[in-house]
């Protein structure tokens, strides 16, 4: 009973809230500005489960695993078709270098700072400690172009660059995040507290690279049948939901594996292909619908998960200033952005939330529960900073 | 034709090496997480589904045929890839496909169309429980009582034969929505068959009340519940309109403030739908039936309802229909074969002179009378419900009688989407196909 009731929740919220957050053009700019990317939604996920009045149990959630899955490989496979290697290269250098070399330099400060928090919140084994601080520092390292691109349309043409930049380093930082919590899942064993292991390492990468070649070109070979547009959606559907069956099958990361299918399928699939069009026409839904999920599946809310996440909010944001910042100073010709734009980079996004996902369903105990408290906490506080910060910067680039 | 068949059939066989080349290496590792598992299973399902509902199509049979087809090969008794832990893991799949037939039941049934045809609907249901159930309880009844299968002598055998027969009456909405919902039929036939569907649930949900009050009545040692007296069945459809009512005028309220997407609000609403109608101890099909008739008759807003179904029902009719053939219980049909076959001939016999007469009764053509009776032989859910209610409610006898229902159920349900396309077609109903989609 109390199951479907979660289901019912989920999307109603997901569905109004797919309509409301993209529109909520009456409420006083300032108002609208903090809760411009729905992370609200996040609050009546949380509301619902174990972090806030305990309506849905968690035993129940736990049954919509399958489901969940299902989430997850949608999200990584969105990302990955847009990998499309004639794109990819016609990226100016400079920009790609700024997104993944930022994207790194916070994931390894933040992966320092998560593997001392860890370390002193829940006396984990090494491997365990390091594996989710990446995971962590991962989330952290990801920035997301939603704010970006709905706060842009209140700028002229004279922030135009900016903008355009932003967005880019924004959706191209995401790539070397997921490829971290790939490789942990694939380096570090989740049972008997967590392993690493190098050799396993590379034998799950190499199922990882089989397995996203194989299951792309069986979509290429199914794309061959001439499917009607209700029989693509049950193909789509049932290929995301098998790859990330499978990956949870042979302990890989279902966002990773469908990300590299998802890039596979980017070169391989025509531009105008029925799937992208598939996959963006049901992205509000599903972002709605990740954040309630999110909200539901937080329970650590003790006081060392609000100071972890208060500090890794600030060394986030200090990271990714201080990386732009760098960039800007060393590389002042080839950079194209200015100095303090890190911070319009605040903003964190669904994939952040994914990651977290992905790092429960497979890491169990305190310190996953941590990881997770902490990404959706910074998450929430960076969702309601972030177009306040992006103001900011885009009012001053444009000057 | 045979290199279409050919390249399905290799896709299939590839679905299935790498599903079960992920399991074994799984096994191997040590993993037996249920999550990954039903995972795996449900994007198997879908995908082994479609290639099996496109392998009937081309065969002239409807997908519905080919989802179940692919349910049974991959369920335990066969290929054995889904077992039975992972598909309980998504029965949550049920529920919505419920609420989602339902509303499509409601949505097609506009007033302006079926009011002209009430009595033709009326006059077969009436012919159905005069003549089908009658020869069916004689030839269940005659078994039953000569091979004492029940174990109880005459007031057994004759409690036993009334459960069957009533369910032996029951058609299913989910075999009749979706090859409608596939071919787009339109005409007599289609009209008829959705019609007398819709209504004759309430007739068997009435008559199952009072079968079930009078078994207990006629066997009262049995250890049956005697809290199913016949006024509760009234009960239930009462309550089971108003909640559709009710349902039904949330929908419309919705639609009229949430401008996109119709589709994700549906499979909402079937969920909301279903859930209340178990919390209550209602009929889903009843209410959903209810509030997607209101939809299409008192608003603007029924175009906009079965647009949304249309969009969102392949891929919830593919999981529900694979997953209600892999778990067909196979394994009864040995046991009780003989009071099956004499179930499933004498019920195909009853319903085509019932429906000869009825439609005749009522002053249709003889197309109709020859071709509708075609509609009736699927049974799926709402059998499957009183079966398992009959063995429930009657520990011993019940049981056999549940075995014996659950064996009709099996045959029926695989026979039923076939014959149904079959009589649409020789109605000249289907639609012609639109364009055959595209590929890569």
């Amino acid at each position: 009973m109390k199951l479907a009731w979660i289901v019912i929740a989920l999307l109603a919220a997901g569905f109004i809230g797919a309509r409301l957050a993209f529109s909520k053009d009456r409420l006083p700019w300032r108002l609208r500005d903090i809760f411009l990317t729905g992370w609200e939604y996040i609050l009546v996920g949380a509301a619902l489960g174990p972090a806030g009045f305990s309506v849905i149990d968690p035993a129940y959630i736990e049954t919509l695993g399958p489901f969940l899955a299902l989430g997850l490989g949608w999200a990584g496979l969105i990302f990955g078709i847009q990998l499309r290697w004639r794109d990819v290269a016609r990226i100016d250098p400079a920009t790609l270098k700024l997104a993944v070399g930022q994207s790194l330099v916070v994931w390894l400060g933040l992966l320092v700072f998560f593997y001392e928090a860890i370390r002193l919140y829940a006396p984990i084994p090494l491997p365990e400690a390091l594996a989710s601080a990446s995971v962590a520092a991962a989330a952290g390292a990801i920035s997301s172009p939603t704010a970006i691109s709905l706060v842009a349309p209140s700028f002229g043409r004279t922030s135009a660059r900016a903008v355009r930049t932003l967005l880019m380093v924004a959706t191209l930082d995401l790539a070397p995040a997921v490829i971290v919590v790939g490789l942990t899942l694939c380096f570090f064993s989740v049972e008997d507290g967590g392993t690493f292991s190098f050799q396993r390492g590379m034998v799950y990468l190499s199922y990882s690279a089989v397995t996203a070649m194989a299951m792309a070109a069986f979509y290429r070979f199914l794309g061959g049948e001439l499917l009607k547009p209700e029989e693509e959606l049950t193909s789509a559907l049932g290929f995301i939901a098998l790859l990330s069956g499978l990956a949870f099958y042979l302990r890989l990361s279902p966002l990773f594996l469908t990300l590299l299918c998802g890039a596979v399928l980017a070169n391989i699939l025509k531009p105008g292909d029925n799937l992208y069009k598939l996959l963006y026409s049901t992205e509000k839904p599903f972002y709605v619908t990740l954040l309630i999920i999110s909200g539901l599946l937080w329970q650590e809310t003790g006081v060392i998960a609000w100071a972890s996440a208060g500090i890794f909010v600030v060394a986030r944001i200090a990271l990714k200033t201080a990386a732009i910042d760098g960039a800007v100073r060393f590389m002042p010709k080839s950079s194209r952005l200015s100095a303090g734009a890190g911070l319009a980079l605040s903003s964190q996004g669904a994939l952040a939330l994914a990651i977290g996902i992905n790092h429960q369903l497979a890491f169990t105990g305190h310190a996953a529960n941590l990881v997770f408290a902490v990404i959706i906490i910074s998450t929430m506080v960076n969702e309601m900073a972030a177009p306040f910060l992006i103001r900011r910067y885009l009012g001053r680039a444009g000057k | 034709m045979t290199l279409v068949v050919a390249r399905k059939l290799a896709l299939m066989l590839a679905l299935l090496g790498v599903t079960m080349m992920a399991r074994q290496l799984g096994s191997m590792a040590g993993i037996n997480s249920i999550l990954a598992s039903s995972a795996l299973s449900l994007g198997f399902l879908m995908l082994f589904a479609l290639m099996g509902g496109r392998i009937a199509k081309l065969f002239g049979a409807p997908m519905i045929t080919g989802f179940i087809v692919s349910g049974l090969l991959a369920g335990p008794f066969i290929l054995g890839v889904v077992d039975k832990a992972s598909a309980d893991n998504l029965r949550l799949v049920d529920d919505l496909a419920f609420g989602v037939i339902a509303f499509y039941a409601g949505g097609e049934m506009r007033l302006a169309r079926f009011l002209p045809k009430i009595r033709g609907v009326l006059t077969v249901i009436v012919a159905i429980i005069v003549m089908t159930l009658p020869l069916v309880f004689t030839a269940v009844f005659t078994l039953l009582y000569m091979t004492d299968a029940l174990k109880g002598g005459f007031d057994t055998a004759l409690a036993g034969a009334m459960l069957i027969s009533v369910i032996a009456i029951t058609n299913s909405p989910a075999v009749v929505i979706g090859v409608l919902n596939e071919t787009r039929a339109k005409g007599p036939v289609a009209d008829l068959t959705l019609g007398v569907t819709v209504f004759n649930d309430v007739f068997v949900v009435m008559l199952f009340g009072l079968a079930m009050a009078f078994a207990g009545w006629l066997v009262p040692s049995s250890g049956a519940n005697a809290a199913m007296p016949a006024w509760g069945a009234f009960y239930k459809i009462g309550v089971s309109f108003a909640i559709g009512a009710l349902a039904g005028g949330i929908m419309i309220a919705f639609f009229k403030v949430v401008e996109f997407n119709a589709a994700i609000f549906i499979v909402g609403a079937a969920f909301v739908l279903a859930e209340i109608s178990q919390a209550a101890g209602t009929n889903v099909m009843l209410s959903g039936i209810t509030a997607g008739f209101i939809v299409e008759n008192f608003s603007s807003e029924g175009e906009r309802l079965m647009e949304g179904l249309r969009k969102s029902s392949m891929p919830v009719f593919a999981l529900f229909f694979s997953l209600a053939g892999q778990s067909l219980a196979l394994d009864s049909l040995p046991e009780v074969w003989v009071f099956a076959m004499a179930v499933v001939v004498t019920r195909l016999v009853g319903m085509r002179a019932a429906v000869k007469v009825g439609v005749k009764l009522s002053g249709g053509e003889a197309a109709l009378a020859r071709n509708a009776w075609a509609g009736f032989v699927g049974q799926a859910g709402l059998s499957l419900g009183l079966a398992l209610m009959a063995g429930k409610q009657f520990p011993g006898w019940g049981e056999t009688v549940k075995t014996i229902a659950v064996a009709v159920i099996v045959v029926n349900e695989l026979i039923g989407p076939a014959l149904m396309k079959r009589g649409l077609r020789l109605a000249g109903e289907i639609a012609p196909e639109e364009g055959t989609g595209h590929g890569r």
